[in-house]
């Protein structure tokens, strides 16, 4: 089933002449982790705005083309309403959290929405124990490290329910380690939830053994659109500024090189599989 | 984070921290007006030790005494100019020293009375308790938005600060008007990264539902229990007594000649 379905959406902020994206179509089924990658002011931003409704209703321009999240017309639908089927996690940690503890920063939303007290207090519990976070319960925003600071977010936005959740760099403030941890807690809730996943990310490496697809975007428009494995094996990645992970690289010389080499890998233990089915058992 | 030294977070876990905080204002309040309504030394000081007992039953008297000594270049100056005014009127040393000292010494209880409400509640029950008070929510996100970000914004200021010393600003040099034109180049990168902030902010806000319902429900609720009775009968019982002291004229300079010779009365 289809969850996310753009049709021809071309969009231009007010005040400027250069459209932010034109003509963009994009499908995307329930349940996939979707890696979006491209040079910034490429249009990934106003893309993931665009799902959520900022765009054109926070966003004011010239918006054309159709945008239906969840079977609701993204641009139409109240932004409140939108935001519980598609969730949106920031680039910025700090201006995502606006309460005094973690506790009730998940139930900022919530409360927000009216919603029954004993139903706020049990989907809060079940956010964070999804995150993983039951112990930073009461802390305060100020005394968590980048990485907490940004399951935060990612758990109050869990607690809406929704059934997509974009993505825009959730991980441009954080450490290697704690990108990668990150990464893998979100894939880890995305199979048990059965969420969608819309990430936007220049840490392609760790990110792309993890998406189920890959969709470049510059210059407005999509430039491609399918698995990750292929665009590596297709185009030259730095052409159009994705990150070129070195074991893609590697063994996209190694394939080259070798008739024997079967395929591009893209993690480093596809790269060892491969290395020993060459040696013939090592 | 010295600037929000004196705010707690975590809630603390000693009796008085756990009293509700409608409890803790309007106790508070009762002091600030008994400081108000006396001028009676005895009293004065019996007040004084009544809250510092509440005050050190909830471990907080290390940060209350920092308060009371940031109180004291004030109590100072009205020290010196009650002294002062008293010994034109009577030319006595050791009268004006206790008339100055009485109303000096009000003026310390007066501007610690709100400690106990301060010290032991966590800003979160600050903006509960606004609530409580019928304020309209966005005040009191406003409220707890100031002093979530006063940090963040603090380490903006300082990072400012640096990027144009590393460009050769001088901050700390040359003559006073030299310095406040100094603070321009500080001033306006501050202000556009406040602006920029405001928009993202802004951005996760409508995410987050803000003003999606009218009526908001709250997570945590204040509830009086028996224990913030006692506490707030006990309190209330202590200050009808002093009330009555003031109205009866029962105050102790009043009834001891000696001490009214040398207090105010």
């Amino acid at each position: 089933m289809k969850i996310v379905e753009v049709e021809s959406l071309s969009f231009t902020y007010a005040g400027v002449k250069k459209p932010a994206l034109s003509d963009i179509n994009l499908q995307i089924d329930e349940g996939e982790f979707v890696l979006i990658a491209g040079p910034s002011g490429g249009g990934k931003s106003t893309l993931c705005r665009c799902l959520n409704g900022l765009v054109p209703q926070f966003y004011e321009g010239e918006y054309s083309g159709r945008v239906v999240v969840d079977g609701l017309e993204a641009d139409k639908t109240p932004i409140h309403v939108l935001s519980q089927h598609v969730g949106m996690v920031f680039q910025n940690p700090h201006n995502q959290l606006f309460s005094l503890s973690v506790e009730s920063d998940i139930a900022f939303p919530l409360e927000n929405l009216g919603l029954p007290r004993e139903e706020i207090r049990q989907r809060v519990e079940e956010a964070l124990s999804t995150m993983r976070i039951e112990h930073l319960r009461d802390r305060s925003p100020f005394e968590l490290s980048g990485g907490q600071q940004q399951r935060v977010a990612i758990a109050s936005v869990l607690a809406m329910r929704p059934r997509v959740i974009v993505m825009d760099e959730p991980t441009s403030y954080l450490d290697p380690l704690s990108a990668s941890n990150l990464f893998k807690t979100i894939d880890e809730v995305r199979s048990k939830l059965g969420l969608t996943v819309l990430l936007v990310e220049h840490r392609v490496d760790l990110a792309v053994a993890r998406a189920s697809r890959l969709v470049v975007v510059a210059e407005g428009r999509i430039i491609y659109n399918g698995p990750p494995r292929t665009f590596f094996e297709e185009q030259n990645p730095h052409l159009y500024g994705v990150a070129y992970p070195k074991v893609v690289k590697l063994s996209v010389r190694m394939r080259k090189a070798l008739n024997s080499w079967s395929k591009t890998c893209i993690n480093p233990e596809e790269f060892e599989e491969e290395v020993r089915k060459l040696r013939g058992g090592l | 984070m010295s600037v929000l030294e004196g705010l707690r977070f975590r809630p603390g876990n000693t009796f008085v921290h756990r009293l509700d905080p409608r409890v803790k204002l309007l106790t508070s309040v009762m002091i600030l007006t008994t400081a108000v309504v006396h001028i009676d030394i005895i009293l004065i000081g019996l007040l004084l030790l009544v809250e510092a007992a509440v005050i050190t039953a909830a471990r907080v008297h290390r940060l209350w005494l920092r308060t009371v000594r940031g109180a004291v270049p004030l109590a100072l100056i009205v020290f010196i100019i009650s002294f002062i005014s008293q010994y034109s009127r009577e030319p006595s040393i050791l009268v004006s020293t206790g008339f100055a000292l009485a109303y000096s010494f009000r003026l310390v209880v007066f501007l610690s009375s709100f400690s106990l409400f301060f010290l032991t509640t966590t800003p979160d029950e600050m903006a509960l308790t606004l609530q409580k008070m019928k304020l309209p929510y966005e005040y009191t996100f406003a409220f707890v938005s100031a002093i979530r970000f006063t940090p963040v914004m603090a380490e903006e200021l300082r990072n400012v600060m640096d990027a144009q010393r590393a460009r050769g600003l001088e901050l700390d040099k040359g003559p006073f008007l030299r310095r406040i034109r100094n603070m321009i180049p500080i001033l306006v990168p501050l202000l556009v990264n406040v602006i920029r902030r405001s928009y993202e902010l802004a951005e996760a806000m409508e995410v987050k539902c803000f003003g999606a319902s009218k009526k908001r429900t709250s997570l945590r609720v204040l509830k009086l229990r028996r224990a913030d009775v006692f506490f707030l009968c006990c309190a209330a019982v202590l200050f009808v007594a002093a009330v009555a002291v003031k109205v009866l004229g029962l105050e102790p300079v009043k009834l001891y000649p000696n001490l009214g010779r040398y207090f105010p009365v």
